[in-house]
Protein backbone atom coordinates (compact mmCIF):
# COMPACT_ATOMS: atom_id res chain seq x y z
CA UNK A 1 0.00 0.00 0.00
CA UNK A 2 2.70 2.61 1.07
CA UNK A 3 4.64 1.79 -2.08
CA UNK A 4 1.89 2.42 -4.06
CA UNK A 5 0.66 5.59 -2.83
CA UNK A 6 4.51 6.56 -2.87
CA UNK A 7 4.84 5.91 -6.75
CA UNK A 8 1.47 7.97 -6.85
CA UNK A 9 2.98 11.05 -5.52
CA UNK A 10 6.45 10.72 -7.11
CA UNK A 11 4.35 10.29 -10.56
CA UNK A 12 2.35 13.35 -9.51
CA UNK A 13 5.49 15.34 -8.65
CA UNK A 14 7.17 14.31 -11.73
CA UNK A 15 4.01 15.46 -13.72
CA UNK A 16 4.09 19.03 -11.54
CA UNK A 17 7.68 19.44 -12.56
CA UNK A 18 7.25 18.61 -16.35
CA UNK A 19 4.03 20.95 -16.35
CA UNK A 20 5.19 24.51 -17.11
CA UNK A 21 7.68 23.00 -19.66
CA UNK A 22 4.78 21.39 -21.24
CA UNK A 23 2.80 24.53 -21.54
CA UNK A 24 5.69 25.92 -22.80
CA UNK A 25 6.14 23.76 -25.43
CA UNK A 26 2.54 23.78 -26.73
CA UNK A 27 2.54 27.28 -26.81
CA UNK A 28 5.69 27.50 -28.52
CA UNK A 29 4.05 24.98 -31.11
CA UNK A 30 0.99 27.28 -31.39
CA UNK A 31 3.57 30.80 -31.90
CA UNK A 32 5.05 28.87 -34.75
CA UNK A 33 2.08 27.67 -36.62
CA UNK A 34 0.07 30.46 -37.10
CA UNK A 35 1.62 33.79 -38.00
CA UNK A 36 2.43 36.39 -36.58
CA UNK A 37 -0.17 38.80 -35.79
CA UNK A 38 -0.26 42.75 -35.19
CA UNK A 39 -1.10 44.37 -31.99
CA UNK A 40 -4.17 45.35 -31.78
CA UNK A 41 -4.94 49.04 -31.33
CA UNK A 42 -6.84 51.70 -29.32
CA UNK A 43 -9.55 53.38 -31.17
CA UNK A 44 -13.10 54.64 -30.17
CA UNK A 45 -15.73 54.30 -32.48
CA UNK A 46 -17.30 57.58 -34.23
CA UNK A 47 -20.03 56.49 -36.42
CA UNK A 48 -20.92 53.77 -39.26
CA UNK A 49 -19.96 50.45 -37.84
CA UNK A 50 -23.18 48.88 -37.45
CA UNK A 51 -23.86 46.97 -33.96
CA UNK A 52 -21.39 48.93 -32.06
CA UNK A 53 -22.60 51.59 -30.39
CA UNK A 54 -21.16 55.35 -30.59
CA UNK A 55 -18.35 56.53 -28.67
CA UNK A 56 -17.61 52.99 -27.54
CA UNK A 57 -13.82 52.09 -26.89
CA UNK A 58 -11.95 48.59 -28.08
CA UNK A 59 -9.09 47.54 -30.09
CA UNK A 60 -8.96 47.40 -34.13
CA UNK A 61 -6.77 44.47 -35.36
CA UNK A 62 -5.71 43.38 -38.98
CA UNK A 63 -6.15 40.32 -39.81
CA UNK A 64 -5.03 38.71 -43.04
CA UNK A 65 -8.45 39.63 -45.10
CA UNK A 66 -9.94 41.81 -42.57
CA UNK A 67 -10.19 44.29 -40.14
CA UNK A 68 -11.93 43.98 -37.16
CA UNK A 69 -12.79 46.45 -33.99
CA UNK A 70 -14.23 44.63 -30.68
CA UNK A 71 -15.55 46.95 -27.87
CA UNK A 72 -16.56 44.32 -25.12
CA UNK A 73 -19.25 42.55 -26.15
CA UNK A 74 -19.86 44.25 -29.67
CA UNK A 75 -17.63 43.79 -32.66
CA UNK A 76 -17.66 45.24 -36.38
CA UNK A 77 -15.61 42.94 -38.98
CA UNK A 78 -15.26 44.51 -42.70
CA UNK A 79 -13.16 42.69 -45.33
CA UNK A 80 -10.35 44.43 -46.42
CA UNK A 81 -11.47 43.15 -50.22
CA UNK A 82 -14.54 45.32 -49.72
CA UNK A 83 -12.82 48.79 -48.94
CA UNK A 84 -13.03 51.57 -50.82
CA UNK A 85 -10.73 53.92 -49.68
CA UNK A 86 -9.13 54.57 -46.16
CA UNK A 87 -8.44 57.84 -45.16
CA UNK A 88 -6.55 59.56 -42.26
CA UNK A 89 -6.70 62.87 -40.77
CA UNK A 90 -6.07 64.48 -37.27
CA UNK A 91 -8.21 65.97 -35.05
CA UNK A 92 -8.35 67.07 -31.13
CA UNK A 93 -10.26 66.03 -28.31
CA UNK A 94 -11.30 67.54 -24.69
CA UNK A 95 -9.27 65.36 -22.16
CA UNK A 96 -11.84 66.17 -19.61
CA UNK A 97 -14.99 65.24 -21.88
CA UNK A 98 -18.13 63.25 -21.58
CA UNK A 99 -20.74 63.74 -19.39
CA UNK A 100 -18.09 64.93 -16.70
CA UNK A 101 -16.59 68.08 -19.21
CA UNK A 102 -20.37 69.22 -20.41
CA UNK A 103 -20.59 69.69 -16.37
CA UNK A 104 -17.57 71.35 -15.63
CA UNK A 105 -18.89 74.13 -18.34
CA UNK A 106 -20.81 75.45 -15.60
CA UNK A 107 -18.48 75.04 -13.24
CA UNK A 108 -17.51 78.57 -11.26
CA UNK A 109 -14.76 80.58 -11.93
CA UNK A 110 -14.32 79.47 -15.49
CA UNK A 111 -12.99 76.67 -14.58
CA UNK A 112 -14.53 74.52 -17.20
CA UNK A 113 -13.68 76.61 -19.83
CA UNK A 114 -9.84 76.68 -18.60
CA UNK A 115 -10.50 72.66 -18.77
CA UNK A 116 -11.13 73.44 -22.00
CA UNK A 117 -7.87 74.40 -22.90
CA UNK A 118 -6.49 71.00 -21.91
CA UNK A 119 -7.04 69.01 -25.07
CA UNK A 120 -5.05 65.79 -26.96
CA UNK A 121 -4.24 65.24 -30.12
CA UNK A 122 -5.97 62.50 -31.81
CA UNK A 123 -5.56 60.35 -35.60
CA UNK A 124 -9.01 60.05 -37.83
CA UNK A 125 -9.31 56.83 -39.46
CA UNK A 126 -11.64 57.07 -42.32
CA UNK A 127 -12.85 54.04 -43.71
CA UNK A 128 -15.44 53.73 -47.13
CA UNK A 129 -16.72 50.59 -47.71
CA UNK A 130 -19.52 48.38 -49.58
CA UNK A 131 -21.06 45.71 -48.50
CA UNK A 132 -22.61 42.66 -50.50
CA UNK A 133 -25.39 44.38 -52.12
CA UNK A 134 -23.16 47.39 -53.06
CA UNK A 135 -24.06 49.69 -50.66
CA UNK A 136 -21.47 52.66 -49.29
CA UNK A 137 -20.80 52.67 -46.03
CA UNK A 138 -18.75 54.75 -43.97
CA UNK A 139 -17.13 54.43 -40.55
CA UNK A 140 -15.32 57.09 -38.78
CA UNK A 141 -12.64 56.02 -35.78
CA UNK A 142 -10.66 58.26 -33.47
CA UNK A 143 -7.14 57.08 -31.95
CA UNK A 144 -3.83 57.91 -30.40
CA UNK A 145 -1.75 60.48 -32.81
CA UNK A 146 0.06 57.95 -35.32
CA UNK A 147 -1.83 54.96 -34.94
CA UNK A 148 -4.03 55.37 -38.05
CA UNK A 149 -1.30 56.00 -40.44
CA UNK A 150 0.16 52.29 -39.15
CA UNK A 151 -3.62 51.10 -39.38
CA UNK A 152 -3.61 52.51 -42.80
CA UNK A 153 -0.14 51.04 -44.06
CA UNK A 154 -1.40 47.76 -42.45
CA UNK A 155 -4.24 47.97 -44.36
CA UNK A 156 -2.48 48.76 -47.54
CA UNK A 157 0.21 46.08 -46.86
CA UNK A 158 -3.07 43.68 -47.28
CA UNK A 159 -4.18 44.81 -50.53
CA UNK A 160 -6.44 47.64 -49.56
CA UNK A 161 -7.35 50.03 -52.13
CA UNK A 162 -6.62 53.61 -51.52
CA UNK A 163 -6.74 56.84 -53.42
CA UNK A 164 -4.12 58.99 -51.39
CA UNK A 165 -1.04 57.47 -50.08
CA UNK A 166 0.14 58.12 -46.30
CA UNK A 167 2.66 59.76 -47.68
CA UNK A 168 0.75 62.04 -49.92
CA UNK A 169 -1.47 62.79 -47.27
CA UNK A 170 0.89 63.91 -44.91
CA UNK A 171 2.01 66.33 -47.62
CA UNK A 172 -1.62 67.68 -48.40
CA UNK A 173 -2.06 68.15 -44.32
CA UNK A 174 1.61 70.07 -44.35
CA UNK A 175 0.23 72.12 -46.96
CA UNK A 176 -2.90 72.78 -45.47
CA UNK A 177 -1.71 73.56 -41.80
CA UNK A 178 0.40 76.04 -43.80
CA UNK A 179 -1.98 77.84 -45.54
CA UNK A 180 -4.44 77.82 -42.21
CA UNK A 181 -1.18 79.81 -40.31
CA UNK A 182 -0.99 82.08 -43.35
CA UNK A 183 -4.22 83.04 -43.17
CA UNK A 184 -3.95 83.78 -39.26
CA UNK A 185 -2.10 86.84 -39.41
CA UNK B 1 -24.64 56.22 -4.35
CA UNK B 2 -26.36 57.88 -1.07
CA UNK B 3 -29.40 60.25 -1.03
CA UNK B 4 -27.58 62.98 -0.67
CA UNK B 5 -24.98 62.87 -3.67
CA UNK B 6 -28.14 61.27 -5.48
CA UNK B 7 -30.07 64.74 -5.02
CA UNK B 8 -27.20 66.94 -5.81
CA UNK B 9 -26.49 64.80 -9.15
CA UNK B 10 -30.53 65.61 -9.82
CA UNK B 11 -29.75 69.28 -9.50
CA UNK B 12 -26.65 69.52 -11.60
CA UNK B 13 -28.85 67.82 -14.26
CA UNK B 14 -31.70 70.58 -13.83
CA UNK B 15 -29.20 73.37 -14.00
CA UNK B 16 -28.19 71.46 -17.25
CA UNK B 17 -31.30 71.20 -18.95
CA UNK B 18 -32.01 75.21 -18.13
CA UNK B 19 -28.33 76.31 -18.92
CA UNK B 20 -28.96 74.45 -22.52
CA UNK B 21 -32.46 76.20 -22.51
CA UNK B 22 -31.12 79.10 -22.13
CA UNK B 23 -28.39 79.39 -24.47
CA UNK B 24 -30.13 78.06 -27.28
CA UNK B 25 -30.35 80.42 -29.89
CA UNK B 26 -32.33 78.66 -32.72
CA UNK B 27 -32.94 81.68 -35.24
CA UNK B 28 -34.98 79.68 -38.13
CA UNK B 29 -34.72 82.17 -40.39
CA UNK B 30 -35.36 81.67 -44.16
CA UNK B 31 -33.45 83.39 -46.28
CA UNK B 32 -34.30 83.44 -50.31
CA UNK B 33 -30.93 82.14 -51.48
CA UNK B 34 -29.23 82.66 -55.40
CA UNK B 35 -31.10 80.27 -57.12
CA UNK B 36 -34.35 80.90 -55.46
CA UNK B 37 -34.04 78.07 -52.67
CA UNK B 38 -34.24 79.16 -49.39
CA UNK B 39 -31.87 79.14 -46.76
CA UNK B 40 -32.27 77.75 -43.02
CA UNK B 41 -30.00 77.28 -40.22
CA UNK B 42 -29.41 74.08 -38.42
CA UNK B 43 -30.73 74.17 -34.93
CA UNK B 44 -27.77 76.18 -33.52
CA UNK B 45 -29.50 74.45 -30.15
CA UNK B 46 -26.66 72.67 -27.70
CA UNK B 47 -27.09 69.17 -28.05
CA UNK B 48 -27.28 66.67 -25.54
CA UNK B 49 -23.38 65.84 -24.14
CA UNK B 50 -21.69 62.82 -25.98
CA UNK B 51 -21.53 60.02 -23.89
CA UNK B 52 -18.47 59.61 -21.93
CA UNK B 53 -15.85 57.84 -23.60
CA UNK B 54 -16.27 54.46 -22.25
CA UNK B 55 -13.86 52.65 -19.81
CA UNK B 56 -16.59 49.96 -19.20
CA UNK B 57 -17.62 47.83 -22.36
CA UNK B 58 -20.50 49.94 -24.46
CA UNK B 59 -23.94 48.18 -24.93
CA UNK B 60 -24.39 47.10 -28.12
CA UNK B 61 -27.23 49.97 -29.63
CA UNK B 62 -30.30 49.10 -30.35
CA UNK B 63 -31.17 47.04 -34.13
CA UNK B 64 -31.26 50.19 -36.88
CA UNK B 65 -34.99 50.86 -36.71
CA UNK B 66 -37.11 48.24 -38.83
CA UNK B 67 -38.37 49.76 -42.42
CA UNK B 68 -41.75 51.01 -42.04
CA UNK B 69 -44.07 48.54 -43.92
CA UNK B 70 -46.71 51.06 -45.39
CA UNK B 71 -46.53 50.43 -49.18
CA UNK B 72 -48.46 53.70 -49.55
CA UNK B 73 -45.16 55.58 -48.10
CA UNK B 74 -41.99 55.91 -50.53
CA UNK B 75 -38.82 54.85 -50.69
CA UNK B 76 -35.40 56.90 -50.75
CA UNK B 77 -32.44 56.56 -52.02
CA UNK B 78 -29.28 59.03 -49.97
CA UNK B 79 -26.50 59.24 -52.62
CA UNK B 80 -22.80 60.05 -51.59
CA UNK B 81 -22.62 63.65 -50.69
CA UNK B 82 -20.70 65.33 -52.94
CA UNK B 83 -18.29 68.30 -52.44
CA UNK B 84 -17.18 69.84 -55.69
CA UNK B 85 -16.39 73.66 -54.91
CA UNK B 86 -15.19 73.31 -51.44
CA UNK B 87 -12.67 70.48 -50.10
CA UNK B 88 -14.66 68.60 -47.24
CA UNK B 89 -12.65 66.58 -44.62
CA UNK B 90 -13.44 62.22 -45.87
CA UNK B 91 -14.34 62.05 -41.99
CA UNK B 92 -17.19 65.10 -42.51
CA UNK B 93 -18.49 63.49 -46.03
CA UNK B 94 -18.55 59.98 -44.32
CA UNK B 95 -20.00 61.15 -40.95
CA UNK B 96 -22.45 63.96 -43.24
CA UNK B 97 -24.08 60.43 -45.45
CA UNK B 98 -24.39 58.01 -41.72
CA UNK B 99 -26.10 60.50 -40.30
CA UNK B 100 -28.32 61.54 -43.00
CA UNK B 101 -28.96 58.03 -43.51
CA UNK B 102 -30.10 57.41 -39.99
CA UNK B 103 -32.24 61.07 -38.83
CA UNK B 104 -33.85 60.20 -42.11
CA UNK B 105 -34.70 56.45 -41.01
CA UNK B 106 -35.82 58.06 -37.35
CA UNK B 107 -38.62 60.35 -39.02
CA UNK B 108 -40.43 57.31 -40.38
CA UNK B 109 -41.78 59.07 -43.15
CA UNK B 110 -40.01 55.89 -45.96
CA UNK B 111 -40.78 52.86 -46.28
CA UNK B 112 -37.05 52.48 -46.78
CA UNK B 113 -33.71 54.26 -46.84
CA UNK B 114 -31.43 52.94 -49.52
CA UNK B 115 -28.21 53.97 -49.52
CA UNK B 116 -25.48 54.69 -52.98
CA UNK B 117 -25.28 51.79 -54.70
CA UNK B 118 -27.39 49.57 -53.06
CA UNK B 119 -28.36 47.00 -55.92
CA UNK B 120 -31.58 46.25 -53.96
CA UNK B 121 -33.01 49.51 -54.63
CA UNK B 122 -33.71 48.95 -58.30
CA UNK B 123 -36.69 46.73 -56.65
CA UNK B 124 -38.36 49.73 -55.17
CA UNK B 125 -41.06 51.02 -56.99
CA UNK B 126 -41.51 55.14 -56.90
CA UNK B 127 -37.96 55.33 -55.54
CA UNK B 128 -36.76 59.41 -54.23
CA UNK B 129 -33.31 60.36 -54.73
CA UNK B 130 -31.50 62.72 -52.46
CA UNK B 131 -28.96 64.51 -53.58
CA UNK B 132 -26.24 66.59 -51.79
CA UNK B 133 -23.73 69.36 -52.36
CA UNK B 134 -21.53 70.67 -50.63
CA UNK B 135 -21.34 74.38 -50.98
CA UNK B 136 -19.82 76.44 -48.24
CA UNK B 137 -17.57 74.15 -45.15
CA UNK B 138 -15.60 76.30 -42.49
CA UNK B 139 -13.87 74.21 -39.95
CA UNK B 140 -13.69 75.99 -36.39
CA UNK B 141 -11.75 75.35 -33.40
CA UNK B 142 -13.16 73.42 -30.92
CA UNK B 143 -11.02 74.89 -28.27
CA UNK B 144 -11.55 78.19 -28.80
CA UNK B 145 -15.34 77.88 -29.26
CA UNK B 146 -15.44 76.69 -25.77
CA UNK B 147 -13.24 79.04 -24.73
CA UNK B 148 -14.91 81.83 -25.57
CA UNK B 149 -18.48 80.97 -26.98
CA UNK B 150 -18.24 83.23 -29.39
CA UNK B 151 -15.46 82.04 -31.91
CA UNK B 152 -14.37 78.98 -33.67
CA UNK B 153 -17.96 77.85 -35.15
CA UNK B 154 -17.80 74.83 -37.11
CA UNK B 155 -20.58 75.79 -40.04
CA UNK B 156 -21.37 73.54 -43.33
CA UNK B 157 -23.50 74.51 -45.98
CA UNK B 158 -25.19 71.95 -48.26
CA UNK B 159 -27.67 72.43 -51.62
CA UNK B 160 -29.97 69.78 -50.87
CA UNK B 161 -32.77 68.63 -53.74
CA UNK B 162 -35.34 65.44 -54.00
CA UNK B 163 -36.05 63.87 -57.70
CA UNK B 164 -38.57 61.23 -58.28
CA UNK B 165 -37.73 57.82 -60.23
CA UNK B 166 -38.51 59.85 -63.50
CA UNK B 167 -35.78 63.13 -62.46
CA UNK B 168 -38.51 65.40 -61.78
CA UNK B 169 -37.43 67.60 -58.38
CA UNK B 170 -39.60 67.46 -55.93
CA UNK B 171 -37.79 69.44 -53.02
CA UNK B 172 -34.68 71.74 -53.38
CA UNK B 173 -33.27 74.01 -50.35
CA UNK B 174 -29.72 74.98 -49.16
CA UNK B 175 -29.37 74.12 -45.25
CA UNK B 176 -26.75 75.20 -43.18
CA UNK B 177 -25.53 72.92 -40.20
CA UNK B 178 -23.35 74.76 -37.24
CA UNK B 179 -21.73 73.78 -33.85
CA UNK B 180 -21.67 76.76 -31.72
CA UNK B 181 -20.97 75.80 -28.25
CA UNK B 182 -20.92 71.86 -27.65
CA UNK B 183 -19.64 69.36 -28.91
CA UNK B 184 -16.63 68.70 -31.77
CA UNK B 185 -16.54 69.89 -34.94
CA UNK B 186 -17.99 66.67 -36.10
CA UNK B 187 -21.25 67.50 -34.57
CA UNK B 188 -21.66 69.92 -36.83
CA UNK B 189 -22.85 66.61 -39.68
CA UNK B 190 -24.99 65.42 -36.74
CA UNK B 191 -27.51 68.81 -36.49
CA UNK B 192 -26.89 69.29 -40.61
CA UNK B 193 -28.71 66.13 -41.37
CA UNK B 194 -31.38 66.22 -38.09
CA UNK B 195 -32.17 69.83 -40.08
CA UNK B 196 -32.61 67.73 -43.42
CA UNK B 197 -34.46 64.60 -41.95
CA UNK B 198 -36.97 67.73 -40.72
CA UNK B 199 -37.43 69.57 -43.85
CA UNK B 200 -38.11 66.13 -45.44
CA UNK B 201 -40.84 65.19 -43.15
CA UNK B 202 -42.47 68.62 -43.52
CA UNK B 203 -42.39 69.01 -46.92
CA UNK B 204 -42.95 65.22 -48.50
Amino acid sequence: MDRFVSARVRSLCVLAACWPGLICGTEALAQTASPAKDPAIKATHVLGLERVARNASGKITVDSDRIRFVAGTASAEIAVASLEDVFTGDDTRRIVGGFLGTLSMFGPYGSGRFLSLFRKEVDVLTLEYRDASGALHGAVLTMSKGDAVEVKRRLIARGARYSLSVEEEETAEAAAKAKKQEKKP
Amino acid sequence: MSRRQRSVMQILCALCSCAAGFSAVAPNVAAQGPAGATTRRASARPAPAPAPPAAKPAPAPAAPAAPVQDAALPAIQVLRVESDEVRLPPEFQMALYENLIEEINKTGKFRRVVRDGDRTGAQESGLLTLHSNVTGFKEGSARARQVTTVAGATSIKVHVRVTDAAGKELFKQNVEGKVRFFGENLRVTLNFSRTVARLLKESL
